[in-house]
């Protein structure tokens, strides 16, 4: 048979081709559709069910480390890993809440939680690019001094702003100062190293920096879309892009976590004060 | 599940046009683990309700996930042990959280 095709006549099913295609979609839109699903599946959780959601985010985590165990394109593997990080610290946050725990648990045990799994995948991601953990994390030393100042700054006015406005809440729940505290702490650094250390540097690396910001932001929105408050969703959005673009900057995660920090310190005594 | 239960049960979470209600304007909350949702639904649901549905999602899928682990195990061939790393990183939090569950559910019954 002669080699030659005739035009406009399919080519045969080369199932090679077929297995690597997912290796070589494009990692914008892969990071997009995952973004996206998952500020989709935060809005069902706030709008249909919580169980509803949790029970989407385990088939979204199951999902996304079934085509990290299989892509062979190491940073779409690693996109696909840190991405997976998202739904798998959201069903543990929302499994945890519960009534016969006090509130410093179930608002603290996740936090820990959240942080062990960004340092688990650190670890994995880490390996398989030869670098170490802290280096996949982003945390070195702050390169411009100006900008981690004007980040902590910037979020005293914020907790501020937050304490007044959380405070009825969280006197209903009941958690004292030194609680507040402890989970201000726990938040700025789980969280932090979360969104801006793991998804946003490797997002980075697939989708170029000035994306990455946006796309780790929408997520970490969307999981604040419990707050109720569309413009507290928004005012959390642009917190996002300012601790994502200071880390940018800087070349570090650590002046993010300073700044939430901050955020979350006034927001603590702020709340305590209105309560007292 | 009779629908007057039903709707008692979709009632004590709030909706998203329940939180639109009253040009509510303000930002509420401190971390992403102490929202208002999370708040309410700790303070008004049934202890009952969050162990079983919420629980229950985790519990099962740390099961999942810990049959995969193991059918990788069993497998083997290049980048098992790279797979089941992967899948650590989920077991490890979900057992974590599976166990709190199941623990308070156990003193719940206890008590």
């Amino acid at each position: 048979m002669s080699a030659e095709r005739l035009p406009g006549l399919p080519r045969p099913l080369d199932r090679g081709a077929l297995a690597r295609l997912g290796d070589r979609s494009d990692p914008t839109a892969t990071a997009m559709a995952v973004v996206l699903l998952l500020a989709a599946v935060e809005l069902v959780i706030v709008a249909v069910h919580p169980s509803t959601g949790v029970l989407l985010h385990a088939f979204l985590a199951v999902a996304l480390l079934e085509a990290a165990s299989r892509a062979t394109w190491r940073r779409q593997a690693d996109l696909l890993t840190a991405l997976a990080v998202v739904p798998v610290v959201r069903i543990v946050t929302l499994a945890m809440v519960g009534p016969d725990l006090p509130p410093v648990a179930w608002a603290g045990l996740p936090l820990l939680l959240m942080l062990g799994s960004t340092l688990l995948a650190a670890r994995v991601i880490g390996s398989s690019s030869g670098g170490s953990w802290s280096a996949t994390l982003g945390l070195a030393r702050p390169r411009e001094a100006a900008v981690t100042a004007g980040v902590i700054a910037a979020g005293v006015p914020a907790g501020l702003i937050l304490g007044m406005a959380q405070a009825p809440i969280l006197g209903r729940v009941g958690i004292g100062l030194t609680e507040l505290l402890l989970i201000a702490a726990l938040a700025a650094l789980a969280e932090e190293l979360l969104f801006r250390g793991l998804l946003q540097r490797v997002l980075a690396d697939a989708v170029g920096s000035t994306a990455a910001i946006g796309l780790a932001t929408v997520p970490f929105a969307a999981i604040y879309l419990g707050t109720g408050s569309v413009a507290g969703v928004m005012g959390v959005a642009g917190l996002g892009l300012l601790l994502g673009w200071a880390a940018n900057r800087t070349g570090s995660t650590w002046p993010a976590v300073a700044g939430h920090l901050s955020a979350g310190i006034s927001m603590a005594l702020v709340a305590s004060l209105v309560n007292a | 599940m009779s629908m007057s239960k039903r709707h008692a049960v979709v009632m004590r979470v709030p909706n998203l046009a329940s939180l639109w209600e009253g040009g509510d304007w303000i930002i509420r909350a401190m971390s992403s683990t102490l929202t208002r949702l999370a708040a309410e639904f700790a303070l008004t649901s049934p202890f009952q309700e969050l162990s079983t549905t919420l629980g229950l999602v985790a519990v099962a899928l740390v099961v999942v996930l810990l049959v995969r682990r193991e059918v990788t195990r069993a497998a083997g061939g290049a980048g098992a042990t790279a797979r089941m790393r992967l899948l650590d990183l989920a077991i490890v939090p979900l057992l974590v959280a599976a166990a709190v569950v199941l623990g308070t559910r156990v003193a719940h019954l206890a008590g």
